[in-house]
């Protein structure tokens, strides 16, 4: 019988005494005072997440990447209105970043935000795109909190579909390691999904 | 190729309980896209945002600080707009948002058609170097939307909508908080500022929140 351990990180603090495993929302707290190293960690956690979501909405890259760095730009600006006892920092995070698409797609002359569709269309409904976009959010950034060295792994696993052996391959490691940084990772990302299904975003 | 199973992943020496306790991770990552990767030159001016906009705007208290702002505010509107005019947007220019101050301070109350809690207040800071008002408002008492649907800040003129200022969603209680718009205009060519919801089930779309244009920020 095997049980899980995650393995120990190494651990460093920001200026302002910011711990590693600090909160979205006590990222969010210290960057309402101006704490460029919690703006780094935010970014490290929710840059990909922001890009995922304005590429599924926008579908134009470029316009994407506009969106994003506004998401940012916004986060800076506006995280000391972030009020923990109203929400996780995720999903005033999402909100941010929602908002900031929305507002990207209103100035595209191409596509317009909410359009009616002429036929009845097969494709998802918007619940079922907002509930998509929410996991995949949730996903996605549980994914950048992980340790660099479990988050390849998981990575190569489940998005470039490697074997075990594959990846041990790749990366030079003994088989078992990289099936320990696989339980690591999965159970960190266990805990950090629990409940998302039910949470949904502000 | 498929993606391994989860007893490959992890290996077959693991515990049931404890693999079964990975499965809703593992079944999460299954239905989810790759993230993509952020492209170097996005990611280099994320990272300078701190530098380059400077302290975030500091704001203690919402509504009551606003309204009290808002007596000395209008009181002093004129002088503040000429000295804004004359030593330019600060913020954008010298690199230090800290002392930003609004020209005015809008606020868009109820119509019959929303309820009566409902408002919008919006700072109207002085004109930047490009030329956009920036605009930072807070609404509260707004109902959510559907997904699809959305609110919209307007500028009127001769009773039509004019010009948009900006799309909006709020959260569970009403709420949006610190939304940042720009106005690329003059605002002496319009009457009113209103708040629509649009979207699908709004093709005829009410006016739920009006204020007029203040001369104050033509």
């Amino acid at each position: 019988m095997t049980s899980i351990v995650a393995e120990p990180e190494e651990h460093t603090q920001t200026s302002f005494g910011l711990e590693p495993q600090a909160s979205d929302g006590e990222l969010l707290l210290h960057i309402a005072k101006g704490d460029a190293d919690a703006f780094e960690e935010i970014y490290r956690r929710f840059a990909r997440p922001v890009l995922a979501l304005a590429r599924r909405r926008l579908a134009d890259s470029g316009t994407a990447e506009d969106a994003t760095q506004e998401t940012f730009v916004s986060i800076w600006r506006s995280a000391h209105s972030f009020r923990p006892e109203r929400g996780a920092g995720s999903a005033w995070l999402f909100a941010v970043a929602r908002n900031s698409i929305i507002d990207r797609a209103r100035q595209r002359t191409d596509t317009a935000v909410g359009d009616a569709p002429e036929q009845p269309s097969s494709d998802p409904s918007p619940t079922e795109l907002a509930e998509h976009d929410w996991i995949a959010w949730e996903v996605h950034s549980a994914l950048g909190r992980l340790p660099d060295r479990e988050q390849t792994v998981i990575s190569l696993a489940y998005f470039s579909e490697l074997s075990q052996r594959e990846i041990a391959d790749q990366l030079e490691l003994p088989l078992g390691t990289v099936k320990t940084r696989t339980r690591s990772g999965l159970s960190r990302m266990a805990t950090l999904l629990e409940g998302v299904r039910d949470r949904g975003p502000a | 190729m498929d993606q391994p199973d989860l007893e490959e992943l992890v290996g077959e020496d693991l515990d049931d309980g404890d693999r079964e306790a990975l499965r809703p991770a593992d079944e999460l990552l299954r239905i989810t896209e790759a993230p993509p990767e952020i492209p170097e030159e996005l990611a280099a001016s994320i990272r300078a945002i701190p530098q380059s906009e400077g302290q975030p705007v500091k704001r203690s208290g919402r509504r009551d600080m606003l309204k009290s702002r808002r007596l000395t505010v209008y009181a002093a509107a004129a002088l503040l707009a000429g000295i804004a005019f004359a030593i330019g947007w600060i913020v954008r220019g010298g690199g230090d948002d800290t002392l930003a101050t609004p020209a005015d301070i809008v606020t868009l109350e109820a119509t019959r058609f929303a309820s009566n809690d409902a408002s919008m207040e919006i700072d109207v800071f002085p004109i930047d170097p490009a030329g956009n008002w920036v605009l930072l408002a807070n609404i509260e008492g707004l109902e959510p939307v559907d997904d699809a649907q959305y609110y919209e800040l307007w500028l009127t003129q001769g009773g039509r909508v004019a010009a948009s200022c900006g799309r909006f969603l709020v959260d569970a209680d009403g709420r949006a908080e610190n939304l940042w718009f720009n106005a690329p205009y003059r605002f002496s060519e319009y009457d009113d500022w209103i708040v629509t919801r649009e979207g699908p089930g709004n093709e005829r779309s009410r006016v739920l929140l009006r204020a007029p244009v203040t001369t104050s920020t033509s």
